[in-house]
């Protein structure tokens, strides 16, 4: 980008690189801005065109490093292009001081207010002979390419030092996940740094996880535990006294059995007669109808958690079907090669889980009309043949149960339908939600 | 390394006639890093936090701080803020509060002050 952009400029290599880096890499508006104001650009920054090339000088009777005030001509001293003269040791130690800090190119010249970037090249020149300085500059400079580039991130797994690349611009992440794989291995999601949550996408996934984190353990209780009042919604648990209810909210009373007002009771307090009455039948509607929609959460959630710890039982069963490998190979005199075909089924196991998983986020926001049906079926249908594959790979080869040739040939086949319709379903989804069709609960 | 310096408040302002005693703490690492500037006692100042820090951003080693900035320009600089409070860098809520919503009853504040530090 660089060698590309120096010419068209016209300003030295260094002077590029620095003035690319203050425009976060963002070639097209540097060149806006340059070509309509190119000394105000040049000032903002503050850089020369043609820095010339940084020299350690001799001093001279005039010289006095402003830092240490130490004088003479037998001072070295660097100077930037602003003129501003420190000696050689205060110059090393001030920019070393900001490589500690994890700084790079953002260092500027010693003098109070000075603006003039110390550019690499004199960065390189002042720590010349302090190695450990000398390369955590360099990592700094590789560091804040990763950071001020919006298309690179670091992986978030535990040591990596990779960073990974993602051209799927922001204004796409509502409709596809912008999935990355790290060369350790780690696939995650470039929006949200979270594990790949393909085909939910991230505002989906962040709805629902904070929904999770705010209900998940808590209603199953309520649920079972409280009535909402038929007034203003608050949750009551009744943990004594007789059926004669008043909300401590809104002051309305209520009979706890029937829910209708208690001011239809009369005098019968502890008994309720009237549970066939309209008013008791209308407010029992609206409990049922708040306590409906919990249901249809936890639905969602159970079959959502449910594919998050079958995922980490495969994990498991990957060690176990490891060891069941090896057991096969001395068995049955079979080479390395010939019972890859267990590992091959269980990461497609754990790719379908995943998918699975976050397909139930996908479903609950989802509105239902009939495209949502079709949605189902597909999912259903994965999920069956998933579940299938899982039995079978879960079960040890038995003396009475079918051959190795045979069990072989079964786990192959199975993984390669569910392989196939995993890609189809997940395929079908992106393209589905390119062409809006399906309706999503808003908030 | 610690200092020991008094900061005269400049005439004509509510600040004048008062000594505020401040003291400069350099640790190994100055001047890479700039010294700690810190009121003792705390002042009553939108810039100074209550354990008597001052907030300024030349004694800020990721703002404006440079190795080549003197003592000098430091305690002028403090000097200056005396009276030229910053509104978006706010350290204490009494004085920012005050100085934000009574004026009057701000300078008032800030003579007392000037009174109990005299600079003679």
């Amino acid at each position: 980008m660089v060698g590309r952009l120096e010419p068209l400029l016209a300003l030295s290599a260094e002077t590029t690189m620095l003035l690319l880096r203050c425009y976060l890499w963002k070639e097209e508006s540097l060149l806006e801005d340059f070509l309509t104001d190119q000394d105000g650009t040049l000032a903002k920054v503050g850089l020369p065109e043609h820095p010339p090339s940084p020299r350690i000088e001799t001093g001279d009777d005039t010289f006095v490093c402003e830092i240490c005030y130490c004088d003479g001509s037998d001072e070295q001293f660097l100077a930037l292009w602003c003129g501003h003269r420190f000696c050689s040791d205060c110059y090393r130690t001030y920019v070393r001081s900001k490589v500690l800090e994890s700084e790079s190119w953002r260092i500027r010249c010693p003098a109070p207010k000075c603006k003039t970037l110390v550019g690499l090249e004199p960065a390189r020149l002042v720590l010349a002979g302090d190695t450990a300085a000398l390369e955590r500059y360099e990592e700094n400079l590789t560091r804040s390419f990763v950071n001020d580039l919006s298309t690179f991130a670091w992986c978030p797994a535990p040591n990596c030092e990779y960073a990974v690349e993602c051209q799927v611009p922001r204004s796409a992440w509502t409709t596809m996940v912008p999935a990355v794989r790290c060369r350790c291995g780690k696939a995650f999601c470039f929006g949200c740094k979270l594990d790949d949550h393909s085909p939910a996408p991230c505002y989906l996934v962040e709805r629902w996880m904070q929904k999770c984190r705010n209900d998940s353990e808590t209603s199953n209780w309520i649920k079972a535990n409280t009535k909402e009042c038929i007034k203003c919604k608050s949750t009551i648990e009744k943990n004594g006294g007789c059926n004669h209810m008043t909300c401590r909210e809104c002051r309305h009373e209520f009979c706890w059995v029937c829910m209708g007002p208690w001011s239809e009771h009369g005098q019968s307090y502890y008994n309720c007669n009237r549970f066939d009455d309209d008013a008791s039948k209308n407010a029992r509607d609206s409990v049922s109808k708040s306590r409906a929609m919990l249901e249809r959460y936890l639905h969602y959630f159970t079959r959502y958690n449910n594919h998050e710890q079958s995922a980490r039982l495969a994990r498991k069963l990957l060690a176990a079907t490891e060891k069941n490998m090896e057991q096969i190979q001395r068995e049955h005199t079979l080479s390395w090669i010939e019972v890859q075909f267990l590992s091959e089924a269980i990461d497609v196991l754990s790719m379908c889980r995943s998918t699975l998983k976050w397909s139930y986020v996908l479903g609950y926001y989802m509105l239902s009309d009939n495209q949502k049906t079709i949605f189902e079926d597909n999912q259903s249908d994965l999920e069956m043949a998933t579940e299938t594959l899982n039995e079978l790979v879960e079960n040890p080869i038995s003396k009475d149960g079918p051959s190795i040739e045979e069990f072989k040939r079964l786990v192959i086949d199975k993984t390669t339908y569910v392989r196939t319709r995993w890609e189809t379903i997940l395929a079908d989804i992106v393209v589905g939600l390119q062409e809006n069709r399906w309706q999503f609960e808003t908030e | 390394m610690r200092w020991d310096c008094g900061i005269p408040g400049k005439d004509g302002t509510p600040w004048e006639n008062g000594l505020y005693k401040c003291v400069l703490l350099f640790t190994p690492d100055y001047p890479a890093l700039p010294p700690k500037c810190q009121f003792t006692p705390p002042l009553f100042h939108p810039n100074v936090f209550p354990s008597g820090t001052v907030c300024l951003s030349i004694l800020n080693a990721d703002k404006d701080w440079k190795p080549s900035i003197t003592i000098k320009q430091i305690l002028l600089g403090v000097q200056s803020l005396l009276n030229e409070p910053n509104e978006n860098d706010p350290a204490q809520t009494e004085a920012y509060h005050m100085y934000k919503r009574d004026l009057a009853g701000y300078a008032r504040r800030v003579r007392e002050q000037a009174q109990r530090m005299p600079r003679f």
